[in-house]
């Protein structure tokens, strides 16, 4: 079995695993290192800070899902035995062949049991959705929850109305209060989505910004969003046919209450089966209003040449025992590719999925994909900026033919990239200070992942730069 | 594109969110773009239907549905008006200074650490930077803005680490970062950054000194000056600078001229020194190797000191300070005068910033010439009583930090063997000096366990474990840390110690046998 670095650094639910794992190998904790005939187990025995002694393994049986298992008191997953197993695995420790312990074994049957059970369900619940127009009873239930949609949509009509009429620097600390406590409200009527634009709202009023910058955009979101909601939910209610059918060609249902599930995604046909995938880029955000931190990734799917958003909630409440997601470098082979609806870089989820190393083809599939039209690029990227509900940061691949490095009345620098046909694009960013200092062999002929921002004030339409793909590597400007 | 109506109508649209939409009737400000988009509007069917929207919120009967509508519309005609150029913009010389680009594919998981380790405050930063430094997780271009602003830190050490280690390291890669954030009337930083890009061969550095001379603060000029000493065309305008007012640019002047080996530098440093305001040449005389100045240098500090013999003692601290004119010099007749020093019994016990400042003169020479006075001077009376007066002036910047004893081991450990240490040195510890570097020698005579054990010093007994007394310091420690009521904090670091030299499972047992 081949395993790298890399690939179990990928697996870590967090940094300080992966510094306890090697540290655990270095001390030399290990007792026993084992690996079964197969070479698909690899177990052994960990002594701890205490004088109790851990068996740990990393089960490969199904190697697009291997399972990591420890009697540790650990919650999170791979511990740092596990780790310290796989790190020891790589570098050589010496692992001797033996009889899969017992304890696995039984494990093994269990979960390939719950696997069965899963795919049953799965598909009873295909099944189901076949047959549910037939059901009466589920129609009538439907209905009713779109009724009180509807009403809690009319609710934070007059809500969103009221901020408008008294204007936002008319709501002083009582008032904003009530504001909140309206907010609170809305959650009685299964509009969740809403009611999150609202509390982040609530949020951008409290904030100490004079011009009321993001409270302003985010009313006319919220404007924009119970408008659209209205007429959706409205729709779907006065067509029997279509109130069970969620809508998969725009995010609206997400941005009213659902959450899709994967099953769901399945039934609507919405993967792309064995995709290969690359992730570009990725970073970490923090989202106050919603109290959580997003891992977001952008990934190319080799295939399509699409690129999609990965992205992976973390309420803070629940930091502990969520895993962090990671910058990936390996391209990935995916079981199911799954595509959320939505425009611009749809996001996208998968669950089985393994590593390969690179190919010098795969490099010139990213390229051939970028765009050398800047015009066509910024016509889309336009298109998609118009709708109040889209995404205001689209990512795009660009090929840049030749650039200039210029400079503003205040001396901030600035590069601009040109296709071949003339058409110049102007980049800016965090990324920038460093892009400017790179030679130009690296840059020309290549492609540049950015990330597109309108800035209404200035009148520019930037592009920050993400990532660079040459012939041979691609060199991350951010993580 | 930008249409200045448009901004114009967004800045009072924005400006009625904020006021409330209660205001939008008839709204004078609003009304007055009104015959622009009007006119606009008759060859472009978007700005007619915005007029139309403009003329809602001033008449209509909803203005709050008015105002929000309008300014979804406005938006999506803004967005659609975005330019990707600028014209206003220079376009300058592209100088791209990264030829070979330093890239790992170290994850978010292991870069976030380390930049929040060099950019924000936080415990436990220093070993995070330590460690990074370790594995070599710092040859990535993604950290080095990180690392040049983290000169800014206000943590020294840290600061230290990255100027003497990392940024080192690094080499010729990270001069565009340090360029980029030179401020030449900044900050002390700016010295650092400075005198890295000095130490980097920044092609350009004779320039940038010049330059920093004329335009940059005292701090930068100081660091600017020695830069400029390594170009024989600077003679003259360090000449000049050696005459200015300010006592620090003036010394540094005279140490770029010695630097420079520049005759008139020096006989400028030589009168300087012999008068009575001679400190601003004694860094200066200090760096100088031309022999026969060094011996101009040498009659210039005996004079002085037959002269405090024979009838000035009291002044013996300002002689310590002309002293260190003789840093690095180990002509014959300087070592025999430093050892002529210790022989003098006028200068016992009371002056220990004297001795402090010759020690430092000793330490300043290479270590077989240090060598060479410590063992002549060791058994002298002012050489025993001297350790008694080295705190009171542990304090002063110039003089080494070491007592003579300390500084003594610490040459001799270089080429004594282990019982030529313990030979030399048990004296000294049995009086109560102790020596902090005897603890990780890697070979020690096994005659410390006596006096460790005497003077129950745990850690001492601690580092024989790997010598061939480890069986006994075992059972010393076994029995000391049963008995002994030892604080928890000091036992946590005894153990912390004691895994340095045994097993995880050796530590358990022994942790089993002192419960007993």
């Amino acid at each position: 079995m081949e395993l790298t670095v890399g690939y179990i650094d990928s697996l870590a639910p967090n940094p300080a695993a992966i510094a306890n794992g090697k540290a655990l190998v270095k001390k030399g904790n290990y007792k026993e290192l084992h690996t079964s005939a197969d070479g698909v187990l690899l177990f052994g025995k960990c002594s701890s800070s205490g004088v109790k002694i851990y068996s740990c393994s990393m089960d490969f049986i199904d190697a697009a899902k291997p399972i990591p298992r420890c009697d540790c008191p650990s919650r999170q997953f791979p511990c740092k035995h596990v780790m310290g197993l796989l790190y020891a695995y790589v570098q050589g420790s010496t692992f001797t062949e033996s009889d899969i312990p017992a304890e696995i074994v039984l494990k093994r049957e269990i979960a390939e049991k719950l696997a069965n059970y899963k795919a049953k369900k799965l598909e009873k619940e295909e099944k189901k959705q076949k047959n549910i127009l037939r059901n009466k009873a589920i129609i009538v239930s439907a209905t009713k929850k779109i009724d009180v949609q509807l009403e809690g949509i009319e609710i934070a009509e007059k809500l969103l109305k009221n901020i408008i009429k008294t204007g936002l620097a008319g709501i002083d600390a009582r008032s904003l209060s009530a504001v909140k406590d309206q907010i609170t409200q809305l959650g009685n009527y299964r509009i969740r989505g809403i009611q999150t634009a609202f509390g982040e709202l609530h949020m951008f009023i409290g904030d100490d910004d004079p011009h009321f910058t993001g409270s302003i955009s985010q009313i006319i979101f919220l404007r924009a969003l119970l408008k659209k909601a209205r007429e959706h939910l409205t729709a779907k209610k006065q067509n029997t046919e279509d109130i069970l059918r969620l809508d998969t060609t725009t995010e609206i249902e997400e941005q009213i209450d659902h959450i899709w599930k994967l099953e769901e995604l399945h039934t609507y046909k919405r993967y792309i089966s064995q995709a290969d995938v690359v992730q570009l880029s990725f970073n970490v955000y923090d989202d106050p209003a919603k109290k959580e931190l997003v891992d977001t990734g952008y990934v190319i799917c080799l295939q399509n040449g699409k690129i999609y958003t990965t992205k992976n909630y973390r309420p803070y409440k629940s930091l502990k025992y969520i895993d962090q997601d990671d910058s990936i470098m390996e391209p990935l082979v995916v079981d199911n590719l799954y595509i959320y609806p939505g425009d611009g870089n749809p996001r996208v989820r998968f669950s089985k999925h393994i590593m390969r190393p690179w190919t010098p083809k795969d490099y010139i599939t990213i390229k051939s994909h970028a765009s050398g039209d800047f015009a066509m690029v910024v016509k889309s990227v336009k298109n998609l900026l118009k709708s109040p509900l889209a995404d205001k940061n689209p990512v795009v691949l660009l090929k840049i033919n030749s650039l200039a490095v210029l400079k503003d009345a205040q001396n901030q620098e600035y590069m601009s990239i040109t296709d071949t046909r003339g058409t110049s694009q102007l980049l800016q960013g965090n990324t920038l200070p460093v892009l400017v200092m790179i030679d130009k062999a690296l840059l020309c002929g290549h492609a540049l992942l950015v990330k597109y921002e309108n800035d209404i004030h200035t009148g520019l339409l930037t592009a920050k730069p993400l990532s660079i793909i040459t012939d041979d590597r691609v060199i991350r400007l951010e993580y | 594109m930008k249409i200045p109506v448009l901004t114009d109508l967004q800045g009072e649209v924005n400006r009625l969110f904020i006021a409330g939409a209660k205001f939008a009737t008839n709204d004078p400000k609003i009304a007055k773009h009104l015959p622009a988009l009007t006119k606009l509007g008759e060859r472009a069917p978007a700005i007619k239907k915005l007029a139309e929207m403009t003329q809602e919120l001033l008449t209509g009967n909803e203005p709050d549905v008015a105002l929000a509508d309008l300014g979804i519309y406005l938006n999506s005609i803004l967005s659609t008006q975005g330019d990707t150029t600028n014209q206003d913009m220079e376009e300058i010389k592209h100088q791209p200074l990264i030829k070979e680009l330093p890239y790992s594919t170290a994850p978010y998981s292991t870069l976030t650490p380390i930049i929040a380790a060099l950019s924000k405050p936080g415990s436990n930063r220093y070993e995070v930077i330590e460690n990074a430094f370790k594995e070599e997780q710092f040859n990535d271009f993604r950290l080095y803005p990180y690392i040049a602003k983290g000169l800014e830190d206000k943590y020294a050490p840290l600061i230290d680490f990255l100027f003497e280690k990392v940024i080192p390291s690094l080499g010729s890669a990270m001069i565009p970062f340090l360029l980029r954030d030179l401020d030449l009337q900044g900050s002390k930083t700016n010295v650092k950054r400075l005198t890295l890009l000095d130490n980097l061969n920044y092609e350009k550095i004779a320039s940038l000194a010049e330059y920093a001379i004329k335009a940059g603060n005292e701090h930068i000029q100081l660091a600017a000056i020695p830069i400029l000493g390594k170009n024989k065309e600077n003679e003259n305008l360090l000449l000049a600078l050696a005459n200015e007012r300010r006592s620090a640019i003036k010394d540094m002047a005279l140490v770029g001229l010695v630097i420079l080996d520049s005759d008139a530098g020096k006989d400028k440093m030589i009168k300087l020194l012999s008068s009575v305001n001679f400190k601003p040449a004694i860094a200066a005389a200090a760096k100088c190797n031309d022999p026969l100045y060094n011996l101009k240098i040498f009659k210039i500090i005996k004079k002085r000191y037959d002269e405090l013999v024979e009838t000035d003692i009291k002044n013996i601290d300002q002689f310590a300070d002309i002293l260190l004119a003789l840093r690095n010099k180990s002509d014959a007749y300087v070592l025999e005068f430093l050892v002529e020093i210790f022989k003098e019994n006028k200068v016992k016990k009371s002056y220990g910033g004297y001795l402090m400042a010759t020690n430092t003169v000793i330490r300043s020479l290479p270590l077989d010439y240090s060598l060479y006075i410590y063992e002549r001077i060791a058994y002298t009376e002012v050489f025993k009583e001297n350790h008694r007066y080295y705190k009171g002036y542990s304090g002063h910047s110039e003089y080494a930090s070491d007592n003579l004893v300390t500084s003594y081991f610490e040459v001799a450990q270089a080429r004594y063997s282990p019982e030529r240490m313990y030979n030399v040195f048990e004296p000294f510890y049995s009086t109560n000096v102790y020596f902090n570097s005897l603890y990780n020698k890697e070979k020690k005579d096994i005659r410390w366990l006596a006096p460790f054990t005497k003077k129950q010093d745990i850690t001492g007994v601690i580092s024989l474990l790997n010598t061939e007394a480890r069986d006994d310091a075992l059972d010393y420690l076994k029995v000391h840390m049963r008995t002994k009521k030892i604080p928890a904090l000091f036992m946590r670091d005894y153990f912390k110690k004691l895994s340095s030299y045994l097993t995880p499972a050796e530590v358990e047992e022994f942790r089993k046998e002192i419960k007993k």
